[in-house]
């Protein structure tokens, strides 16, 4: 049996994949300016901290 | 200094203490107060269910988990009328308190405050019944609101502009504004009016008074044995009906006791004074006046357009407000300093004192409060130091109730020829030193010393000699309970008794006078900080005196009460000059081409570690900062909102910073809160050093818990009139109390490595048009009540850090102001830390290169179309890149000292890091990708099959 052509289904899904692309990489630029913000907000950050020593408190809580 | 283990237990503790030794107690008559044990009691007024904790805002509190005011009677074993507490609480969507949204910052949400109280009528038909069983007193509640970005309105008929369709509508036709179908136009909006009563919000509503009435109906009758008042707010309510000879209807209240906002535990301190577990010892810092319109500053306190600003195109609401501006016309005689100087005048029979009477005007006096027991004060002594004078007074509890006594020490400074030739102002009283006893148990007494450094008596002389000055002539020193008292003490060392027209004999006992042979134009000439010379340098922003000549003003003088009183607002005209001063940008590059480039992104292997401990002047630091690359720099400084960014190249960490002034909050970004305490008035109000050192070390303890290295507060600005709507997060109207409070305060916070940001220095004391207003004041009003509690806190406490006023001072910005922001916080004060902008994310006035060239450090925004972009224009600069890096300095030294170091050594190192949230970004563009590349894959072939299947 011969496969039925699907030139509708694949032409939408292609134009709606290629908004959902180009949305994601203008979602991105915007992202990256306001990454500070970003960043405070859910509690990470552009780096990380290697060799750091727990114990070594300057300021204690109690 | 108690140092016990903190935990959330023991801040509940802390804060209802706090609450406990702030409120005071006004009115006692008959000892209605305390109630007795077992009391059945009901509560009135929408306050009563509906505390104020807080204002709304980025100092917003926590209430989730506070106690209410019955929860904090039951526990004290006092039983509350249910029936009417839970009928207020079903009611409450119909009759609830109305604030104006959280940082609305728009001019019309000055008419957005109502009180909106139920009708008396109702309330008595639906609960009546229940009186009579809970009738051993009637507690009510009057609360005012307050919040970020919209003052109270005073129910002046003041006129402002309004240029918004929004703004009108929202005003509507009963408020002045005029509808008009062409769209968005000016429109003359009485913004000074409320929804309620007369619209002054300060003032009793109809519905309040109308329930007063009717508890004195029921009170006369018996159904009621008591009436009890509690004013629940920060912003001081017109007393008038506390007085029968003034409002003209006798309440027949007998108790009222000032709360302040509460906090989330503090109503458990108010159910303990009530019962008497606790006996009030605090003292009021703000004048309560029967009407506020009596108060100097008021009438200038709204802001208003400059006259012929419209040919100029300048904005007068938004982000950058450029023409509004608001006149300090009052001076020095800010709160009690008006009229306890009046007062004295009219009784010595001082010339130009006009009609004024005290007692018609003043309801209760700045430092009142009394006691369920009585205290003696004996044995006033001053001993004379070389740099101080100790102040000594023995006080013994002579009632029958343990209690704690503040003792509060004033002076009088004399007002001499020179000062009348030279325009200096001289208050009859100032607050210059206060000391608590423990708790004394009835019998017992306590000697308390308080020192108070002479620096206190200088003034400034900003006319003749331009710097601090110390007059001749004779000084007055006396202990009182509260400003009132102690004029009356001094006039009575001088001879004057109620036959002269005082309103009660003083206590010349408590007197003592120091005498200062010639005027001292140099001892107090250099700051005690630095050592720097002090001389003007607020001359732009005296009207009378600035370069810009905005017009003449005539500020109040006691040397013509009557000629100088205002009563009506300053008029200051636009002009080029000034619309030049105005515009956003000043700075011009061609004036500093001489500049050499600094080193950039030098690759050094330093890290920020190895300066821990060093002093801001290591030469190190060169070395260091070197190694910063201008987009870190550009980041660091502009992004700086809560936050200060990572520098991978001297591996510095990012650090968060937080509101605010009731304790770590939060709430506002959609963090977590931690404790919060009473408003700040309600600190101020206890005189309690060590109890405020304690709450500041509660509160930098929750910030390192939390991860937080800086708070945003205290708050420093002045309660100029009662109705800012930030007054809850300012201490006082007395720069004293302030700064000796802010300065203990600030030294418990700071012992945990949170650096604290002052805010807003300074004269950022009002919120209309608050973001570019232009303030006007002269010198000596500036010196003596504004800048002063900064000078404290910074001297005294140690404050690391500020952040800058929205308002301009004149024509400049407050951060782009070197006067300030440089000479006088760093220069004069010795300030260490970084300058903040308030939040700056859409205002073009707070410019990034005028900034930092006056002082400022670091921008309080989370957006980079502004001040980023600009920022990142200066890459070429040598002027502007050397500016970034002195301001990388205070920013990486105030980090280094901070507790952002905890785990640093010297071999910690920052690493690139990509966050999950940009790795998932990345994710979702290559699946799309791919996606997008399967599906047209699959489209071509699915074309090219239907075009084989066509064929």
């Amino acid at each position: 049996m011969n496969k039925k052509p699907r030139v509708g289904l694949w032409r939408v899904l292609t134009i709606l994949f290629a908004v959902l692309c180009i949305g994601s990489i203008v979602g991105n630029h915007f992202a990256n300016q306001y990454a500070t913000t970003i960043n405070v907000a859910l509690g990470t950050s552009f780096s990380k901290i290697q060799g750091f020593d727990e114990n070594t408190k300057y300021f204690e809580s109690v | 200094m108690r140092t016990p283990s903190i935990s959330r237990a023991y801040e509940r503790e802390l804060c209802a203490q706090v609450e406990a030794e702030g409120a005071a107690l006004l009115k006692n008559d008959n000892q209605a107060l305390p109630l007795a044990g077992g009391s059945k009691v009901s509560l009135f007024a929408r306050g009563s269910v509906e505390l104020m904790y807080g204002g709304t805002g980025s100092g917003s509190v926590d209430t989730s988990q506070a106690p209410s005011l019955k929860d904090a009677l039951t526990q004290e074993g006092i039983e509350i009328n249910q029936g009417l507490w839970d009928w207020y609480t079903s009611t409450s969507e119909k009759y609830g308190r109305k604030t104006p949204a959280s940082i609305s910052d728009a001019l019309v949400a000055n008419t957005q405050y109502g009180v909106n109280e139920a009708p008396w009528a109702e309330v008595e038909s639906a609960n009546s019944s229940t009186f009579a069983e809970y009738g051993d007193a009637a507690i009510v509640v009057l609360s005012r609101s307050g919040g970020e970005g919209a003052d109270l309105p005073d129910g002046d008929d003041s006129v402002s502009l309004v240029t918004t369709t929004e703004a009108k509508s929202a005003v509507g036709d009963n408020k002045g504004g005029e509808q008009s179908s062409e769209g968005p136009k000016t429109a003359d909006v009485h913004y000074g009016m409320g929804t309620e009563g007369d619209g002054d919000y300060l003032s009793l509503s109809q519905e309040e008074k109308d329930m007063l009435a009717g508890l004195k109906a029921l009170k006369d009758n018996g159904t009621f044995k008591k009436i009890v008042v509690l004013l629940n707010t920060s912003n001081a309510i017109e007393l008038d009906f506390l007085n029968p000879e003034i409002c003209g209807v006798d309440y027949g209240i007998d108790s009222c006791m000032w709360i302040g906002d509460v906090g989330q535990t503090g109503a458990i301190g108010v159910g303990r004074l009530l019962s008497g577990t606790a006996n009030p010892s605090g003292s009021l810092v703000d004048t309560y006046w029967y009407d506020n319109m009596k108060n100097p500053a008021v009438v200038n306190f709204y802001t208003v357009p400059y006259a012929g600003y419209e040919s100029y195109g300048l904005n007068t609401e938004g982000a950058d407000v450029q023409a509004m501006y608001s006149v300090y016309q009052e001076g020095i005689y800010l709160g009690y300093r008006y009229p306890e100087t009046r007062y004295e005048d009219v009784v010595m029979g001082t010339a130009n004192a006009g009609d004024f009477n005290y007692n018609t005007t003043v309801a209760y006096p700045f430092g009142y409060g009394l006691s369920y027991t009585t205290f003696e004060m004996s044995g006033f002594q001053v001993k004379e130091n070389a740099d101080s004078f100790d102040v000594t007074v023995n006080v013994t509890n002579t009632g029958s109730a343990a209690g704690k006594k503040t003792v509060q020490v004033y002076f009088q400074s004399p007002y001499t020829d020179y000062d009348k030739q030279n325009g200096i102002e001289k208050a009859s009283v100032e607050l210059c030193g206060f000391g608590k006893t423990k708790i004394l148990e009835p019998g017992a007494s306590e000697t308390v010393t308080v020192n108070v450094p002479k620096r206190e008596l200088r003034t400034y002389d900003a006319n003749g000699a331009k710097t601090y000055i110390l007059d001749a002539g004779d000084y007055y020193f006396t202990a009182a309970m509260g400003s009132h008292e102690a004029v009356n003490n001094i006039l009575a060392a001088k001879g004057f008794t109620t036959e002269n027209g005082m309103d009660a004999e003083g206590n010349q006992a408590m007197v003592y006078k120091w005498t200062n042979a010639a005027l001292d134009t140099t001892t107090y000439a250099k700051s005690e900080a630095t050592g720097a010379e002090i001389t003007n340098l607020f001359d732009e922003s005296d009207p009378n005196k600035s370069s810009l000549t905005p017009g003449n003003v005539t500020f109040l003088s006691r040397s013509d009460w009557e000629g100088t009183f205002p009563t009506q607002r300053a008029q200051l005209t636009m002009n080029d000059a000034l619309a030049a001063a105005l515009q956003f940008t000043q700075y011009k590059a061609e004036e500093h081409a001489d500049t050499p480039m600094p080193t950039l992104a030098s690759g050094g292997n330093m890290t920020i570690s190895e300066m821990i401990g060093a002093d801001y002047n290591d030469e190190r630091w060169e070395s260091l900062l070197d190694q910063l690359t201008f987009q870190e720099m550009v980041t660091t400084i502009t992004l700086g909102f809560h936050n200060t960014a990572a520098c991978e190249s001297v591996s510095k960490a990012a650090t968060k910073d937080e509101n605010g002034p009731q304790g770590l909050t939060a709430s506002l970004v959609g963090g977590k809160s931690a404790m919060c305490y009473t408003s700040e008035d309600v600190m101020a109000a206890t005189m309690n050093l060590e109890l405020m050192e304690d709450v500041g070390r509660c509160i930098g303890n929750d910030c390192l818990d939390m991860g937080y290295s800086g708070l945003y507060g205290p708050g420093i600005n002045m309660h100029r009139t009662p109705y800012s709507g930030r007054n809850f997060e300012y201490y006082s109207e007395d720069p004293f109390v302030a700064g000796a409070i802010c300065a203990a305060e600030t030294k418990g916070i700071q012992s945990k490595g949170v650096y604290v940001y002052l805010k807003h220095v300074a004269l950022n004391d009002s919120e209309t048009s608050r973001r570019g207003v232009n303030t006007w004041l002269n010198e000596q009003t500036a010196r003596e009540i504004y800048l002063e509690v900064a000078d404290r806190a910074i001297i005294d406490g140690g404050a690391w850090c500020v952040m800058s006023g929205f308002n301009r001072w004149g024509a400049q910005w407050s951060g782009e102001n070197y006067n300030l922001q440089t000479a006088y916080l760093r220069g004069e004060c010795g300030m260490r830390g970084m300058s903040i902008t308030d939040f700056s994310g859409l205002s073009q006035y707070m410019d990034v290169a005028d900034g930092l060239i006056g002082g400022s450090d670091i921008w309080d925004s989370p957006m980079p179309m502004i001040h980023t972009n600009i920022a990142g224009g200066y890459a070429a600069d040598p002027y502007m890149v050397t500016q970034m890096r002195e301001a990388m300095h205070n920013i990486l030294y105030t980090v280094v000292n901070s507790n952002a170091m905890n785990g640093w050594t010297a071999e910690t190192r920052i690493v690139p890091n990509t966050p999950w949230w940009q790795l998932a970004i990345y994710a979702l563009i290559a699946v799309t990708a791919l996606l997008t590349i399967g599906s047209g894959y699959m489209l071509f072939k699915n074309k090219k099959l239907a075009k084989e299947l066509n064929a």
